[in-house]
Parts: C-alpha cells; structure tokens; sequence
C-alpha cells in the first residue's frame, strides 16, 4: 500500500508547494528565478479568480507534500480547450515510487472528465530524465525551441493512458 | 480619422472570427488541423467561464459607423508562470492580407500589451513559424525577445520591461 495519496489542493499546501518550486528551479539551474511569494501563490490559485489549478501528492504519514501538479487552461484556436501542465515535481528523496506517474494519470483523468482535448507541456532539453519518464509514459515528443521541447497527449492517448 | 476600430470581440463576432481562423491556418499550411466551429468559439469565448478573450479589428466606413466583416483578429488567454506569476499567451495575431501595411498589427499588439501592463502581467508570449519571415521581421522590430528557435515554432515574449515599454509607444 502506498504511503502517499493524491488529492486536490488546499489553500494551507502553498507553503509545501512553494518550497518544491523552488526546488525546481534550483534543478533548472536558476536558483534565483522564483519572484513569486507563498502569498502570491494563494492569492493567485485560491482566491476570486484562480489562475491556476494544483494537485498535490501528500505523504500519507507526515502531511509533508511530496509532490505536486499545477495546470491551467490554454485555447487553441484549432481544436478548442487544452490543459497546459505548467509542472510536474517529485522531491528528491522520494523518487522511484511511482508518484510521478501517480500525479501525471490523476492529471489525465481529469482532462478527460472535464473534456480537454489535449493535454500539452514542456521539458528543458538537459533535463534527459524528465524527458525518459515522458516518453515512457507514451506522450508525444512534439517540437523542439531551443532547450525546450513540447510534449503532449492527444485526446485518444489521454483516453488510453488512464486505462 | 482611422479607417478601422480595435475592440473586444462579441458573441456575434463569432463567424467572422472563424472565417479568419480558417484564413490563418490555410496561409499556415494547416487547414486540414483547424477543427474550430462556430458553435465551440461561442460556449468557449463567450459563455460563463470563458477560456479566451479576443480583440477583433473593425473597419470603418467614412461616415465612422462599423461595415460588416472583420479584417483582423486577436485571441489571447491567462497562463501562470510558477516563477512570475500571472502572464498572457498572445495564441493568435491576424490582419488579412488586404488591409495589411497601415500599422493595423502593431496597433492590435499595443492594445493587448496595454491590457497586460494594466491587469499587472509579467510576461506577453506567443510563437510563429519559423518560415513566416514577415511575422518574425515585425515582431524583431517591436522589440520582443526571440527565446530560441530550433524547427517549426519559434516562441517570442515580451518581459515587463519591454510590456511597458511597447504599450506606452
């Protein structure tokens, strides 16, 4: 049994989440690339009008979160409303169990519910092991920008992944 | 006295808007991609939760009233950058092409940066086609960043700095 669950975000994880962010960047080489505050973050995903959506992956046992997804809509004016998964972060310590591909199927799931057609993110081209864990899932290596490559789940492979 | 009117689009804009979606992929060579209704343009823009906004270019007739038809188009939507916070992804920019060359794209740019500097957006991004050297010449001279190219889409944005820099042009 996992030690870990996957749920919604709450107002109360952005201390939790903020920190992984930061520690994302650090992985992105850019230590000092973070201007947001905790506080921006509940404003911006907790009040009137989020920005953004967040699920976290929280240790079953300690409350810490381990994890996190955070996506919002984008609109392609060709196939209409997709989910942009802005990250997708598993601390350190706690890699190899699978909570990665825990937080990317809960993420599909709710694509497909809410009837996104496309699910669509990026990876740095250095970060190889971001990119292995992508292409093993099945999503499409789409572009490449210099450094960033766009991945993506067409509507078909969302219904497919999530089987 | 200007020929043409930038606004925000509304519900009744929605074939037109098509009609120039469609005009856009085909010159993008991807027409067969576009699968865009009428329908879906309406409940996604214009219903209770709107995924985009969209500012469309008016012409005018000499008398200042609106005659029908739009001859250009802007959609655009909210993104969030986990490391600035809130910023608008410019999705598409078009003027069809016989009313192009009187600053009508520059002028639809400038509103939009306007709407970011004044909803306090830290970012204006969007990408173009590595091909469309028309696009890539008029988005160099607005002073936008070229973030990289590599094949296909090139992305651009405009920081905070050259936001305000440009709206206030």
């Amino acid at each position: 049994m996992a030690d870990y669950r996957i749920r919604d975000a709450v107002i109360d994880d952005c201390e939790g989440i903020f920190t992984n962010i930061q520690e994302l960047a650090v992985h992105h080489h850019s230590p000092n690339g973070v201007k947001l505050t905790v506080d921006t973050l509940k404003r911006d995903g907790f009040g009137e009008n989020p920005l953004f959506r967040c699920q976290v992956a929280e240790n079953i046992n300690s409350g810490e979160i381990i994890g996190h997804t955070l996506f919002f809509p984008f609109y392609s004016s060709w196939i209409g409303k997709g989910m942009f998964m802005e990250d997708l972060f598993v601390i350190e310590r706690e890699r190899n169990k699978r909570v990665g591909v825990a937080l990317l199927k809960r993420l599909v799931q709710l694509c497909v519910e809410e009837g996104f057609n496309r699910l669509q993110w990026e990876v740095m081209e250095f970060n190889k092991r971001g990119m292995n864990f992508y292409n093993k899932q099945g999503a499409e290596d789409t572009t490449a920008d210099g450094g960033r490559r766009v991945f993506r789940f067409s509507k078909e492979q969302m219904e497919e992944y999530i089987q | 006295m200007s020929d043409y009117r930038i606004r925000e689009a509304r519900v009744e804009d929605c074939e037109e808007i098509l009609r120039l979606i469609q005009e856009l992929a085909e010159f993008e060579k991807m027409l067969k991609d576009c699968h865009m209704t009428v329908e879906t343009l309406r409940k996604d823009g214009f219903g209770s939760n709107p995924l985009f906004r969209c500012l469309v270019v008016q012409s005018l007739n000499s008398d200042g009233s609106e005659s029908s038809g739009l001859i250009g188009y802007c959609i655009f939507y909210y993104i969030y950058s986990t490391w600035e916070g809130k910023c608008i992804y410019m999705e598409d920019l078009y003027v069809t092409p016989t009313s192009r060359h009187k600053g009508i794209g520059h002028a639809t740019l400038k509103k939009l940066s306007q709407i970011c500097v004044e909803e306090g957006c830290k970012r204006l991004q969007w990408a173009v086609l590595d091909w469309n050297s028309i696009a890539i010449d008029f988005y160099n001279k607005s002073g936008a960043t070229n973030l990289s190219e590599k094949e296909g889409w090139i992305f651009y944005r405009f920081d905070e700095d050259s936001l305000k820099a440009f709206a206030k042009n």
